[in-house]
């Protein structure tokens, strides 16, 4: 078989494919991608993804970007009957519902991040803010009607949105107002798979509390 | 019974809903919302769709928002032929790769070019997010190739979504789409061929189009 992840640790989407693929039990190589030092510009990259992006998941002729296909790709396809990502039409809209909805989180993530990382500009870093905590507080909203993301079961739509929520956590952004995130966060940590998240969000935590200090302290 | 669709025509996403029932030829009940108005944050939206975004879809008991998991859980539950969504694990996961892509890479930075103008008093297109849409028509026109759809051989949920994501661009005038020989021509057959387009898409995208330049031609 072998399957291969083109990514590297701190990515959000990175991460959820690493949870997933722990919780499905596949094993798979990885191969370091470095960003920065241009590993996705490559035309070797770029002909198996000309999306230039990670994740990216390589089996046999098949090369497939985008986390959220990766994961749901992974079950259609080695673990089909699994609850993670149910067959049911309804249960299954539901996920993918929140698969989508995890996407904005991720978008509302980069914002935050990507000034900070790219340009150094820690105002327009902090002025995005507000919409990142937005979402966590609509996703707040969600849990008040399901224990888990998308029904009364781990789904695919935990191990992605974790990789997200997760962030925020690691980052020091204020949570004090949504308290069933913060529990669903608590339970869903207890998941083995979870371990696959630990090493990635730790990095990304600290690279961005640094990160900002600093330019904060240069402001002033 | 049957399927309620709380929709706005100038919305590109809730479009791509509509659009999709009419593919499947179902009933639907169109439910407008006048989102300029705020009825979307009134209370009885917001009970059923704590993030109050359309389209939402209410099937019976079922609600389900996110206008592509909203597309796909139709196949699943209505579709007589699969095609519009394939079985096939690897050919879903291109499908679904290219729904990820509209979300979060056409789309996005389409509307980091046009919400500004519209809701934020930008004065003109910003011109990273207008390189980086061009840059994502370029890979459309890759996805599309010599095969005449986005994810294959033959229609999917994908090309629906893209295309309308596309007819808006067009609408918008923020590029000159004949640059793109490729995706113009699958926009035209898709005009031409889908049932419903007319009524569906057409004037929604018009409209959009006209909102958007009046916002661009406002001096103060």
């Amino acid at each position: 078989m072998g399957l291969t992840v083109f990514a590297f640790e701190a990515s959000p989407p990175c991460r959820g494919v690493f949870i997933t693929l722990k919780a499905l039990g596949l094993e798979y190589e990885l191969k370091q991608i470095d960003t920065k030092a241009g590993d996705t510009r490559t035309p070797e990259y770029l002909e198996k993804n000309p999306q230039h992006t990670v994740p990216l998941l390589e089996d046999g002729d098949l090369y497939l970007a985008e986390s959220r296909a990766i994961s749901t790709y992974l079950v259609n396809k080695y673990a089909p009957d699994s609850d993670l990502y149910p067959k049911d039409p309804e249960a299954r809209a539901l996920v993918d519902s929140r698969l989508f909805f995890d996407v904005g989180l991720n978008t509302a993530l980069l914002h935050i991040l990507k000034p900070l990382k790219y340009d150094g500009d820690i105002a327009r870093s902090d002025a995005a803010i507000p919409a990142l905590l937005d979402l966590i507080n609509i996703f707040e909203a969600m849990l008040a009607k399901s224990e888990y993301a998308a029904g009364d079961h781990v789904t695919l739509a935990d191990l992605a949105i974790v990789a997200n929520v997760s962030t925020a956590e690691a980052m020091g952004l204020d949570l004090s107002g949504v308290p069933k995130v913060r529990a669903w966060l608590d339970k869903i940590k207890q998941l083995p798979c979870y371990e696959a998240n630990v090493q990635g969000v730790t990095q990304l935590g600290v690279m961005y509390k640094e990160g900002s200090t600093a330019l904060r302290a240069k402001a002033q | 019974m049957g399927l309620d669709l709380y929709f706005m025509d100038k919305s590109s996403p809730a479009r791509a809903a509509l659009l999709l029932i009419k593919t499947l030829g179902l009933d639907v009940n169109v439910k407008s919302l006048d989102l300029f108005g705020g009825e979307h944050l009134q209370e009885d939206f917001v009970a059923i769709n704590p993030q109050h975004t359309i389209p939402t879809l209410v099937d019976g008991k079922f609600v389900i928002w996110e206008s592509r998991a909203i597309m796909t859980y139709l196949v699943n539950k209505y579709g007589k032929d699969t095609s519009l969504y394939p079985t096939d694990p690897e050919e879903r996961a291109v499908v679904d790769q290219r729904l990820y892509f509209d979300m979060g890479t056409l789309y996005d930075n389409f509307g980091k070019c046009v919400y500004p103008i519209i809701f934020g008093g930008a004065k003109e297109v910003d011109e990273a997010a207008l390189t980086k849409t061009k840059q994502a028509l370029t890979w459309l026109e890759g996805f599309i190739g010599d095969r005449g759809f986005v994810a294959g051989s033959s229609l999917t949920v994908a090309d629906i979504a893209l295309g309308v994501t596309v007819s808006t661009l067009e609408a918008s005038g923020i590029l000159d789409l004949s640059a793109y020989p490729v995706v113009s021509a699958w926009l035209n057959k898709l005009k031409t061929t889908l049932p419903g387009y007319a009524e569906a898409n057409q004037p929604g995208a018009e409209a959009f189009g006209v909102m958007f330049k009046e916002a661009l031609a406002r001096k103060s």
